[in-house]
């Protein structure tokens, strides 16, 4: 019974996840030349990087602390891709503190979804599909094509927005406990995915351990180059468990902070 | 030229008010130049210098470019706000020149935004690598071309923010821009890291005297690296001035064709 019950619960939530999809992207659709100028506006602001270490390497020759420039554009196409699926597919994780600290989660506390899932997924930013498009071109142009490297950048890529979107609900989650935490949230996230385009190597000292935790790049990014480079079934499971606890911690966190949560009266729509 | 004086003095006035957030965002700089140490501290393991670079003059580079880039207020949103909403049409009628106005005023907030930022990555820098040698014979040549390097962006934003009478969405112009900057202009790395091929083009392009050139005078000072930035500087300044100013007589003719 409550297999079955749970498979009805995540079928729905594939539903709810599949209507917002199809009606955010048909909503950008809306404007088209909008939209193609954001995806091709923020896939141009990722090539420059590109150039930026395509020079560094050849002034260099070789290596970086162990990278070579496939093993960094694996960095750049894994958490273009990541960051892109996370921000097209829960755009409103980057709003979370907005909508807390104006009193803005009573329309979703009355709906009959599930408070955070519904939250997430029902909006989108549209320049995500530029890092998408631009994550799968510099894939297909730095790697070898193997059935095997595609399934991984994928397997990886849907991870990282998972974890990406689970650590902007932590931090965002602060605003419930602290007052307006925007612009610590805001940080925080651009943090975390700064760190993941960077060879990990290269950071030493006390900063790894926040690497592996406050920040994850390391769980996100530096193990995946690692298994992708030589796969390593344990690893994977390591990085599958860590990034399991930590969507599970970020709705611990969040339906905590959500019993704090006080309503701004504020009568509002949604379009 | 008094009353841009009063433009750009109250644009920095308003600016303090603001100084407190902008240094709380400024955060995210420091961790920049936290990679970039953690990056150089790899690259410098097996050698003093780098494209006649020593790692101390690497790191305190990006301070520089940085500073210009971070300060820079962002004045061709609020010019193309204005042309898309209408509000343009009475701005023009004031006693003042419109793409002036903005300019003044851009300075004026960009100026009150460097000195906390330059301050930040003087601090920063000697944490990390200990003091630049020749800062202080450097520093009044490298701040007058560090406030020109601001001019010319600025400039680049009003044509950009010009822009809108004929363009829905001018953002992307600003990415663009913002992207020559960084891939042509040096924001990261010195041009002298560049392959050999592309540096005599990127080294005299007009976004190079917004990073490279001003950053450069700071981090290896001498009279002629001085003059050439600032005869660079001022050239382009002249040249997208005038540019400007076409383009703003352009509109302006566009407006009235329209009827306001």
């Amino acid at each position: 019974m409550t297999g079955n019950r749970s498979r009805t619960g995540a079928g729905r939530m594939l539903r709810l996840a599949g209507r917002y999809f199809t009606f955010n992207l048909s909503a950008s659709m809306a404007y088209a030349a909008s939209f193609i100028i954001q995806v091709f506006g923020m896939a141009l602001n990722n090539a420059a990087f590109i150039v930026f270490w395509y020079f560094l390497f050849q002034r260099i020759g070789g290596e970086i602390a162990g990278y070579d420039m496939r093993d960094v554009m694996f960095l750049w196409a894994m958490t273009a891709t990541g960051f892109g699926m996370s921000v097209v597919l829960f755009g409103n994780s980057q709003q979370i503190s907005r909508l807390i600290y104006h009193g803005e989660l009573d329309v979703y506390l009355l709906q009959p979804k599930p408070v955070l899932p519904n939250l997430l997924l029902s909006k989108t930013v549209v320049s995500g599909w530029g890092d998408i498009a631009y994550g799968f071109v510099l894939f297909a142009a730095t790697q070898t094509m193997t059935a095997g490297g595609w399934a991984l950048f994928l397997l990886f890529s849907v991870l990282m927005a998972g974890v990406l979107t689970a650590m902007r609900v932590i931090y965002h989650s602060a605003t419930f406990f602290f007052g307006n935490a925007e612009d610590f949230a805001l940080m925080a996230g651009e943090l975390t995915v700064s760190f993941t385009l960077y060879p990990g190597s290269i950071f030493k000292g006390p900063i790894t351990i926040a690497l592996y935790t406050l920040i994850p790049a390391g769980l996100i990014a530096y193990v995946p180059v690692n298994i992708f480079r030589s796969f390593d079934a344990t690893r994977l499971l390591v990085v599958l468990a860590g990034d399991a606890a930590i969507i599970a911690i970020a709705a611990l966190v969040f339906h905590a902070g959500l019993r704090r949560y006080e309503s701004g009266n504020r009568i509002g729509t949604r379009m | 030229m008094r009353k841009y004086a009063v433009v750009a003095r109250l644009a920095a006035r308003d600016q303090f008010i603001y100084l407190p957030s902008y240094l709380a965002r400024s955060a995210f700089f420091v961790v920049v130049m936290f990679i970039f140490y953690s990056l150089w501290r790899v690259v410098y393991a097996n050698q003093v210098s780098m494209a006649g670079f020593t790692m101390v003059q690497a790191l305190w580079y990006l301070t520089f470019t940085e500073a210009i880039e971070l300060s820079k207020s962002r004045i061709f949103q609020p010019i193309s706000e204005e042309v898309k909403d209408g509000t343009v049409a009475y701005s023009v009628n004031r006693p003042y020149s419109y793409p002036l106005y903005w300019l003044t005023r851009g300075m004026g907030e960009s100026l009150v935004k460097l000195i906390p930022i330059l301050i930040l990555g003087f601090l920063v820098a000697l944490l990390f690598v200990g003091p630049l040698p020749g800062y202080a014979r450097a520093f009044p040549a490298g701040l007058l071309v560090i406030t020109l390097g601001i001019l010319l962006g600025l400039l680049w934003q009003t044509v950009i923010g010009l822009l809108a009478f004929w363009f829905e969405e001018v953002a992307p112009f600003y990415w663009i821009l913002q992207k020559l900057v960084f891939v042509l202009g040096g924001l990261f790395i010195p041009i002298d890291f560049f392959p050999e091929f592309i540096q005599p083009f990127a080294r005299y392009s007009p976004f190079s005297f917004s990073a490279y050139w001003p950053a450069s005078t700071m981090v290896d000072y001498s009279a002629e690296r001085f003059l050439t930035t600032v005869v660079g500087q001022v050239g382009y300044i002249t040249l997208l001035g005038f540019t400007t100013g076409v383009i703003f007589r352009a509109a302006v003719q566009k407006m009235h064709a329209h009827g306001g």
